[in-house]
């Protein structure tokens, strides 16, 4: 526990804030529990109006030495290991302008706030898009995404943040407002502090800002979809496909249980196969190549079921493969990430399998096929008491040893938070782990950033 | 900070105990070797010494730290920034014998190499299998990717391919305290901070890199170059935008103007018209469908913006002389020049007209010849100035020039550099577009990774004092 947090100078905090013009509210009980972080609740919540009043809020509680908890829209406020304390919500819901856009730079600027959907209909006037397509998109905000490095099928095409973000201006606990990077889409000006802000879980910085580079909506796209009877058949039209000059913008991969949480009634009966879902969007006629070939390769793989969505419905399903992961979850749902080299796939689609149904779980599995990273949840039958953690621990354990030694990770993205306390939700780092200690001790001295949330106590 | 002679003369005993006789050299003659990059500063090693382990990599580190000696890391010396001129002398550290192309793991789309590695090679190592390594900066041919790791390098296709950051997915690093670190990986998303991405750019500052991990990608299937000729280069700046506005993303979009196209005339003879104003290079990578289409409207966006002549390569061997000419435009202005300063500036696309007339008004109030060949398309200029360091105070004169230009970058809203570096050529400029805020937040990072100050030091930070005043880290209050 962190020692200030049993001492909570309330008179303190109040006072900074409203020294700073900072509007803030004391939460009631109802609302406490609404923005608990892993059962740790939160007494007070501010909204910041400006960067500077984000770097005046860290300023205070970092005089103080209170724990702060940056939030966008909350939507993946189950990520991490149980805060060690949360005195002060940081809201970001106040700063949520388009700051510069121009189209004919291929750039937008943004306040942290915005949601994704808000931000893609401006730039969608002009005729562009951020290709950064994670669940939540409609809540989630551009934040939230950066803190918790989200991301959707898409990036097999176009990356993850750290190939979209070209600048960032961050709220510091020394109470200075900084920036990195800039708005132009080459610059090496100065150290790549975006890099080290995406992913960082609100532990070292408050983005405020951010600078995207943005791709032209594709005038048409075309999906080819198939199912797959077994695992050796989909890593091998994987591996055509990715090492084709087809270019594809999505390579995905979903067993039946994750179809069924699509919700789409016409897509292939799975049975114990796989569906594998490839999206098109090159310029003109080539997206017509990439439907046909992306076929006959399908075909000569083996694949049942062949259909192809176009245009609006390959929208509308691709928006629904983003948000598989998240959907029907359950309070006392479990999502692992596993990132694995990308031959190891079906290998990894195995071992999820196998493991998961030793817990008599129906896993749904699926995910970046083309990237090497994939997805399972599942919900566990609600038992009281820890015994029925037990399994599950060792389950996850041994999916994760299986990781690392194929030189991957698995992450328990979301859990119950008893089985917290019972596994370390990002495992080992290895040996990087010091120098992170490092970085953290220097930019946050005083461990003030949503301790205990992150890596190694981080 | 420069060692003492007799600790020098310890040291390189102690050097050469760790890594051989034969991979240290400390003979002034030999040292002069090294004292240069492809900028124009110069400062001499005391030492210069060629690991070829990580091991290795990782003791010299220790005795730097041992003996307080600076140590620099150095790829090819292509470098045009002055990022691997050891400022303060003591220990520079070449990777010319760890230059192994270790794995080549096509189905995982990636290879592992030392930092040595030449970065076309292994591109040509890899031919044939439909996949190759995508930064290509001009100097591929000399430059290494630990190079390219330290300066976050580009090239002309990083338009619709990105930077080296984003092909690099991870690295085995020697921390400033010796320690052997791994980062990132094969795999994407490991947990934790993404230090491969901050490494990556931070100009040897952090650390000495001893292994990448590379992203390998699909060549494209078909390739058009196409060579637009204007007599206005506003004409072809307007090209350049009207391009990006029509939602196309060609890999490549390169500038020359008048003064560049005679002098890769006069070098290569690339076939380039000598006396047009300006040749926008656009290159397209596309499947076989579709890359007419594409042709066909970028044809006509240089139509509607008047390019005299438009010449679309017929054969791999057109294409490659078109390459060339681009390719070998530095090296060319010995044809028109003594000397010349290449600058390395990014501003937004819709800022290039005004920023090529500005830049023209600087040559003109110095009375010195800027020649501009550039990434259009990224809008990264590099206005090169010719000079002749002959004539008394020409290279003061080129310097202030520089430093005007670049201000122009950042008037606009534009960077100090866009695949250079800071190193120590930009250092002071820092101030255009970063406040002491920002500095010190980014000095923080600097003593975190490396507490000593002994990595390259002298490079991306202001001189302390002048116009910037790194703040003291914070005690911290509870540690690790």
């Amino acid at each position: 526990m962190n020692p200030m947090h049993e001492t909570l100078d309330r008179t303190g905090l109040v006072a900074g804030l409203e020294t700073a013009g900072i509007a803030w509210r004391e939460l009631d009980e109802v609302e406490r529990n609404t923005y608990s972080v892993d059962g740790v609740a939160p007494r007070v919540i501010c909204w910041p109006a400006s960067y500077l009043e984000v770097a005046k809020a860290l300023a205070v509680a970092d005089r103080l030495g209170l724990a702060v908890s940056p939030r966008g829209a909350g939507t993946m406020l189950g990520l991490g290991n149980p805060p060690r304390a949360v005195d002060l919500i940081v809201s970001t819901e106040r700063l949520s302008q388009v700051i510069d856009y121009a189209p004919a730079n291929l750039t937008v600027t943004a306040e942290a706030g915005i949601t994704l959907s808000a931000l893609q209909r401006c730039l969608a006037e002009g005729g562009q898009y951020l290709p950064l397509d994670p669940p939540h998109r409609d809540q989630a905000t551009l934040g939230g995404i950066i803190a918790t490095n989200t991301s959707g099928p898409r990036r097999f095409g176009f990356g993850s943040a750290r190939d979209l973000v070209i600048g960032s201006t961050a709220a510091t606990t020394s109470g200075t407002v900084t920036k990195a990077g800039g708005r132009v889409v080459k610059n090496v000006a100065g150290y790549d502090l975006n890099k080290l802000y995406i992913g960082s879980l609100g532990t070292l910085v408050v983005v405020v800002e951010l600078t995207f580079k943005v791709a032209p909506l594709p005038t048409s796209q075309q999906t080819v979809i198939g199912r797959f009877a077994r695992r050796e058949q989909l890593g091998q039209v994987v591996q055509q496909i990715i090492r084709s000059p087809l270019m594809p913008t999505a390579v995905e991969v979903l067993n039946a249980a994750a179809l069924e949480r699509l919700g789409e009634s016409d897509l292939p009966e799975l049975g114990g196969g796989y569906l594998l879902a490839t999206l098109g969007t090159a310029p003109g006629r080539a997206v017509l190549r990439q439907r046909d070939a992306l076929t006959k390769l399908y075909q000569a793989a083996g694949a049942g079921a062949i259909a192809v969505l176009a245009d609006q419905d390959s929208e509308h399903f691709w928006g629904k493969v983003a948000d598989w992961p998240v959907q029907r979850e359950a309070p006392g749902g479990i999502r692992v990430k596993v990132a694995v080299p990308i031959a190891r796939v079906p290998e990894a689609i195995q071992a999820l399998e196998t493991q998961t149904n030793k817990l008599d779980a129906r896993a749904a599995i699926g995910g970046r096929a083309g990237s090497g990273v994939l997805y399972a949840a599942w919900s566990i039958a609600e038992t009281a008491g820890d015994s029925p953690l037990v399994p599950i621990v060792q389950v996850l354990s041994q999916l994760r040893q299986t990781c690392r030694e194929w030189g991957g990770s698995l992450v328990v993205e979301a859990c119950p938070t008893a089985l917290k306390g019972k596994i370390d939700v990002w495992g080992d780092v290895g040996s990087a782990l010091p120098v992170m200690r490092r970085l953290k001790a220097a930019l946050d001295p005083n461990l003030i950033m949503n301790p205990g949330r992150f890596v190694g106590g981080i | 900070m420069a060692v003492a002679q007799v600790d020098a003369r310890q040291l390189v005993r102690k050097l050469e105990a760790a890594l051989g006789v034969e991979n240290v050299l400390w003979r002034d003659y030999d040292l002069r070797l090294y004292e240069y990059d492809g900028s124009i500063d110069k400062a001499r090693p005391q030492v210069v010494v060629f690991p070829t382990s990580t091991a290795q990599v990782a003791e010299v580190v220790r005795l730097c730290n041992e003996a307080k000696v600076p140590l620099t890391a150095r790829g090819a010396g292509t470098g045009l920034s002055g990022g691997s001129i050891p400022l303060d002398g003591g220990v520079l550290m070449v990777f010319s014998r760890l230059n192994h192309i270790l794995e080549v793991d096509l189905e995982n789309l990636r290879a592992v190499v030392e930092p040595g590695v030449v970065n076309l090679y292994l591109s040509q190592a890899i031919a044939g299998t439909g996949l190759h390594f995508v930064p290509d900066p001009s100097s591929q041919k000399a430059c290494t990717i630990g190079g390219n790791v330290g300066e976050n390098s580009g090239g002309p296709h990083t338009l619709l391919y990105g930077v080296t950051t984003n092909h690099v997915t991870g690295l085995e690093f020697v921390t400033s305290s010796g320690e052997v670190i791994e980062t990132g990986g094969k795999a994407l998303d490991a947990p934790g901070y993404d230090l491969t991405g901050l490494i990556v750019g931070s100009e040897g500052t952090f650390g000495v890199v001893t292994r990448v991990i590379v992203r390998l990608s699909p060549l494209a299937e078909a390739v058009k170059t196409v060579l637009a000729v204007f007599d206005r280069i506003e004409d072809a700046s307007a090209t350049v935008s009207g391009v990006i506005a029509a939602g196309i993303v060609p890999s490549a979009i390169e500038m020359m103007d008048q003064l560049s196209i005679q002098a890769v005339e006069a070098a290569v003879h690339a076939g380039y018209p000598t006396d047009a104003a300006a040749v926008l290079l656009i290159e397209i990578d596309s499947l076989q469908e579709g890359i007419e289409d594409l042709l066909g409207s970028i044809t006509k966006i240089c139509e509607e913006n008047r390019a005299r002549e438009i010449r679309t390569a017929k054969t791999a061997k057109e294409r490659n002389l078109l390459w060339l000419g681009r390719k070998g435009a530095f090296g060319a202005m010995g044809r028109v020049s003594p000397d010349f300063y290449v600058m390395d500036g990014c501003v937004p696309r819709d800022k290039l007209p005004e920023v090529l007339t500005r830049i023209e008004a600087i040559s003109q109030k110095y009375g010195l010849r800027i020649a501009n060949v550039f990434h259009a398309g990224d809008g990264n200029l590099h206005p090169l100035v010719l000079f002749d360091s002959e004539h008394p105070g020409e290279e003061d004169k080129v310097r202030e020039m520089g430093y005007e230009i670049l201000a122009v970058c950042a008037d606009v809203g534009g960077a100090l550099t866009g695949e250079h570096g800071i190193g120590f050529e930009k250092r002071e400029m820092m101030g255009l577009t970063f406040n002491d805020d920002d500095l010190n937040w980014m000095n923080l990072v600097k003593q975190a990774m490396d507490p000593t100050g002994l990595l390259n030091p002298g490079k991306i930070f202001p001189t302390p004092g002048k116009c910037w005043m790194p703040r003291p880290r914070r005690a911290a209050a509870v540690g690790w």
